[in-house]
């Protein structure tokens, strides 16, 4: 199925082709970058995905305020941290637990000094409403079947439940039975899909929907198995701050509470 | 939020804009390696099909440092992450093998005495190749449009990382999907969901007509022009 004639010849035009589509494309490129950044636009701020609906409702009441807008890029918080450490350009970060803030600081992003405090949520364990066994308290699920959580590894809902549970001393006990989920979302769908009978998912999880039902709460023991979501400016981006502060106000603390977080 | 509508325009764009910047580079490439078997052939190949054999996660990340302040183009392409051409990008780098490989089985089809012949009696080797060669792979280069189109339409993982999810600005469906789940709102992400399966389902089911068509008309064919 090869040609037999001029191949060299095929070679080199192909080569030069190549040359020319690869100059022409980065040419546009640029242009478009350039037209892209001479617009002047507003602070980008990469949220934890958890926050979704809760920060478009907040950034509304802020426009309202101040009259100046935000835009938001939503992600995984630990996704969130490594991206802007590959090199994205955040303005602020909005992330579940302290991990994403100290690997940010670490890597020179943030200073952890700025990172404020602007949520709290429970950690719950939640079953299918026909659930008939009752178990009522974290050492009733050793021995009771898969129970899905966060991956501790990647999600902070799931380092807060490791710790949580570690606190306890039922960790080593519970492992073999844990299934490791994407994110909260992700497990507590395994419970409301009917192929877990428990998960360990936020409050603000549990509360979204009517296929499970909270079969008891995780009472964090210390202050720092408590989950928390921090709020900072990236160095040299003094313009959030002003955002960041408004997340503090009764106004914010009012939309955070009808959805279920905590100040 | 953005409407349902913006957000379906916004894919629409990210992927046919995939599709067209794809379509000269997979074509060049596919014909390149139709025609050689050599150690270079080999070496494309293998480089080209790399998006394959890697999580789509893993490419934006690779793509987020090479555009990256910090990366090789940084100094001129620094602001060209988180765009919506970005979007473009990541999807296409995905669905790149998948067009190249379905090039290469359209262009393999084309009876290379043809265009030699078109050769013989003068025709310029851009003349050969636009009159005889894709005219008659072009139900193959179209099947491969086509599956680009679907693979970047429905591209999360390399998107997300590299353009991001920024509701208006680069929130295609796939991200907005996650953005639902993410918020608890399952009714929502079905509804994204569904508008999705349409418009892939339709592209995919002229793809499989055209790639079908194509398989028939091969197998009939013995040395006829097709």
């Amino acid at each position: 199925m090869r040609s037999s004639f001029n191949l060299n010849r095929e070679t080199k035009i192909v080569v030069k082709s190549s040359v020319i589509v690869g100059t022409v494309a980065v040419v546009v490129i640029v242009a478009v970058v350039t037209a892209c950044a001479s617009t002047d636009r507003p602070p980008l701020i990469f949220a934890a995905a958890s926050l979704v609906d809760v920060m478009e409702e907040v950034s509304v009441a802020y426009e309202k305020e101040t009259n100046s807008d935000v835009r938001f890029n939503f992600a995984g918080s630990n996704l969130i941290a490594n991206q802007i450490i590959a090199g994205a350009p955040a303005d602020g970060v909005i992330v579940a637990g302290w991990t994403p803030i100290d690997k940010l600081a670490r890597a020179d992003k943030i200073s952890d000094g700025n990172a404020i405090h602007v949520l709290s949520n429970q950690l719950v364990a939640i079953r299918q409403p026909r659930d008939d066994r009752l178990i009522n308290g974290i050492e009733g699920l050793v021995g009771a079947g898969r129970v899905a959580m966060p991956d501790p590894d990647t999600a902070p809902a799931g380092e807060y439940f490791q710790a949580a549970l570690r606190e306890q001393g039922l960790w080593e006990e519970l492992e073999p039975q844990i299934i490791r989920a994407l994110d909260a979302r992700a497990a507590l769908a395994a419970v409301s899909t009917g192929n877990v009978a428990y998960a360990l998912v936020y409050e603000t999880d549990a509360v979204s929907t009517d296929d499970v039902e909270i079969a008891f709460p995780i009472e964090s023991m210390s202050d720092a198995t408590k989950p928390k979501y921090f709020a900072a400016p990236l160095h040299g981006n003094e313009s959030t701050k002003a955002f960041i502060e408004f997340l503090s106000t009764t106004q914010a603390v009012a939309i955070f509470e009808r959805y279920g977080f905590r100040r | 939020m953005a409407s349902i509508l913006d957000i379906t325009l916004l894919s629409l764009q990210s992927s046919l804009v995939a599709v067209v910047g794809m379509s000269v580079p997979a074509l060049l490439v596919a014909s390149y390696l139709v025609r050689s078997r050599g150690r270079l052939a080999f070496v494309i190949d293998l480089l080209v099909s790399m998006p394959l054999a890697l999580p789509p996660v893993a490419v934006g990340f690779a793509l987020l440092w090479f555009f990256g302040a910090t990366g090789p183009l940084g100094s001129i392409t620094g602001g060209l992450a988180f765009s919506w051409l970005a979007m473009s990008i990541a999807s296409a780098v995905v669905a790149f093998p998948l067009v190249v490989r379905a090039f290469i089985a359209g262009l393999s089809e084309v009876d290379p005495r043809l265009v030699f012949t078109a050769r013989n009696l003068g025709a310029s080797r851009l003349r050969a190749t636009w009159d005889v060669k894709l005219p008659l792979a072009r139900r193959g280069i179209a099947a491969g449009l086509l599956l680009g189109f679907v693979r970047s339409f429905a591209e999360f993982g390399a998107t997300i990382v590299f353009a991001g999810n920024i509701p208006g600005d680069t929130q295609g469906l796939p991200s907005a999907i996650f953005s639902r789940i993410s918020a608890g709102d399952f009714s929502g992400a079905w509804v994204l969901a569904a508008v999705s399966l349409t418009i892939g389902g339709v592209a995919l089911a002229i793809h499989n007509r055209l790639a079908s068509n194509y398989r028939d008309r091969s197998n009939a064919r013995v040395g006829s022009n097709g």
